[in-house]
């Protein structure tokens, strides 16, 4: 999933400035699971909008409105109303449903209510870290399962660096060698052979930005269908 | 003009490698200073790019005053902060500059240096910048028009000595060999021993191995941790003997530990040479070999 963070509230309330009716817009999907943007921390957002510009004496009104998600259009569709009412909107979603909002909405600003991290997995309660940069060329299948774009602070596709102490990464002593986990997988199931020959260097012309993908069958069937 | 170390690994002679690191001001007085103070002492200077992720002098530039001083270079080439086109062009502009002999490197981490907010490239690793570097010799690679006038890289790479996790190291030193190193400069070692897990894992490899020795400064040794050096792990009893000298005692101590152990390299009959580095002491290396 995508993790984001929310932004600090003194930067949203300073964007929100020169506004008096704002719309918090939160998403359902990736940024309520990792807490930074679902439906509870929309309206969290929306009341201490509210408080705070009580306390500061200014008029200004906030409300909080979720969709399932907003890298779509359908559910975007869902926010028109609402949208009529105000004239600034903090979008909870990651940065492609931030922009995705502004697109369908050209006559409202639209500002970033988070940070967008990485696209990451949940290790523990609270606890999310990264897995993958979307490179559009997956290497799993030779590094035992451990990517090495991502899991290495150096992206190395053919082994570790000079840099590992003890099996920690030279960048963060408290985080496994990428390199270090790969190569001992790859030996517990026996198939350390995957890296006798050099991986050639990463083809950049596969992830052009900004990239976009056609599912060609699905298309001609949903045109005709 | 071919490259005196190159010929010198051939002959099997034992070969003595300065490491210099160039200026972070824009004046190379000092270098060249440095340099004629090893003449005839080393077979040939390592020109560091960057290291530690500091930024100074360019590698290149540094590289050409000492050829044009009259001194045998090794040009380092990080991976860290050039993307294949730049690094390329680099190797070009050196092969133009009669420059020969290259270090492939992946480069120190920028967290560890004076920019930590770099953009960290890393568009080739080590490997695959050997790998890249042969193929532009005879145009088959991404000099796609090929060279006009033939020119020729003596291609190297570092190779992690001791025995912490030899083996992924290993598996990645076989790779650069396999895609062009023709030497390989191991990381500081302090004891022979270190270099077993390197020599005996490559013993059926024609690669020249040049065991990396270094003379540390006072104050990497007064806030030594495993980690703090890139790449290299100094040995416990001897960081505390060292830590508990004193700065003048740990002068003299360090100096003499390091040459004894580069005549213990020279005599021992393993390794094809020596890369003696210096932080900040690099005047005292003509006193080690
Ligand atoms: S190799 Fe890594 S970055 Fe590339 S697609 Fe696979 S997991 Fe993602
Ligand atoms: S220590 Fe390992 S994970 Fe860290 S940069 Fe080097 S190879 Fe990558």
């Amino acid at each position: 999933m995508i993790v984001a963070r929310r932004k600090p509230f003194p930067e949203i309330k300073g964007m929100l400035d020169p506004y008096s009716r704002a719309l918090v817009a939160g998403c359902g999907t990736c940024v309520a699971v990792c807490l930074a943007g679902g439906e509870k921390e929309a309206g969290v957002l929306a009341s201490q909008l509210m408080i705070a510009s009580s306390v500061d004496k200014k008029e200004f009104y906030a409300s909080a409105a979720t969709v399932e998600r907003q890298c779509d259009r359908e559910f975007l569709e869902l926010f028109r109303d609402r949208v009529k009412e105000v004239d600034a909107v903090v979008s909870l979603a990651c940065g492609a449903g931030i922009q995705f909002f502004a697109e369908m909405y050209p006559e409202v600003p639209v500002l970033p209510g988070v940070d967008t991290s990485f696209i990451g997995v949940a290790e523990d309660a609270g606890e999310w870290s990264e897995r993958c940069r979307s490179c559009n060329q997956c290497y799993l299948g030779i590094t035992g399962g451990i990517c090495p774009v991502t899991m290495c602070s150096k992206g190395l596709l053919n082994g570790p660096c000079s840099g590992p102490i003890h099996g920690k990464c030279e960048v963060d002593h408290e985080r496994n060698c990428a390199w270090i986990m790969i190569y001992e997988r790859l030996e517990q199931q026996s198939r350390i052979g995957l890296q006798d020959a050099p991986a050639p260097p990463m083809n950049h012309g596969l992830r052009p930005h900004p990239s976009r993908l056609v599912h060609s069958a699905y298309k001609r069937r949903f045109n005709i269908g | 003009m071919a490259s005196l170390f190159k010929e010198g690994l051939k002959s099997g002679a034992f070969q003595i490698v300065a490491r210099l690191v160039p200026p972070r001001s824009a004046n190379l007085a000092g270098v060249s200073a440095l340099a004629a103070s090893w003449k005839g002492k080393v077979n040939s200077i390592l020109v560091a790019d960057n290291p530690s992720a500091i930024m100074g002098v360019a590698s290149l530039v540094s590289a050409e005053r000492l050829v044009r001083d009259g001194h045998d270079v090794i040009m380092t080439l990080s991976c860290r902060d050039r993307n294949r086109m730049a690094l390329g062009s680099t190797a070009l502009g050196a092969a133009a500059l009669n420059i020969e002999s290259i270090l492939c490197v992946s480069g120190d981490h920028f967290n560890f240096g004076d920019h930590p907010e770099s953009k960290p490239v890393y568009d080739l690793d080590s490997v695959q910048l050997i790998g890249m570097l042969r193929d532009m010799q005879d145009g088959s690679g991404s000099t796609a028009n090929g060279p006009t006038e033939p020119f020729s890289f003596f291609l190297g790479a570092v190779a992690r000595a001791t025995a912490d996790h030899s083996m992924p190291h290993l598996m990645k030193a076989r790779k650069k060999i396999s895609d062009g190193a023709r030497f390989l400069i191991t990381l500081p070692i302090f004891t022979m021993s270190e270099l077993e897990p390197v020599l005996s894992g490559l013993s059926d490899s024609p690669v020249k191995i040049l065991a990396g020795v270094l003379l540390p400064s006072y104050e990497q040794i007064r806030s030594y941790q495993d980690g703090s050096i890139p790449g290299t792990l100094i040995p416990e009893e001897l960081v505390r003997s060292w830590k508990d000298a004193g700065e003048e005692a740990f002068i003299s101590s360090s100096a003499a530990h390091v040459k004894k152990l580069v005549s213990e390299l020279k005599t021992s009959g393993r390794v094809a040479g020596v890369c003696v580095s210096a932080t900040g002491r690099e005047s005292e290396i003509e006193g080690l070999i």
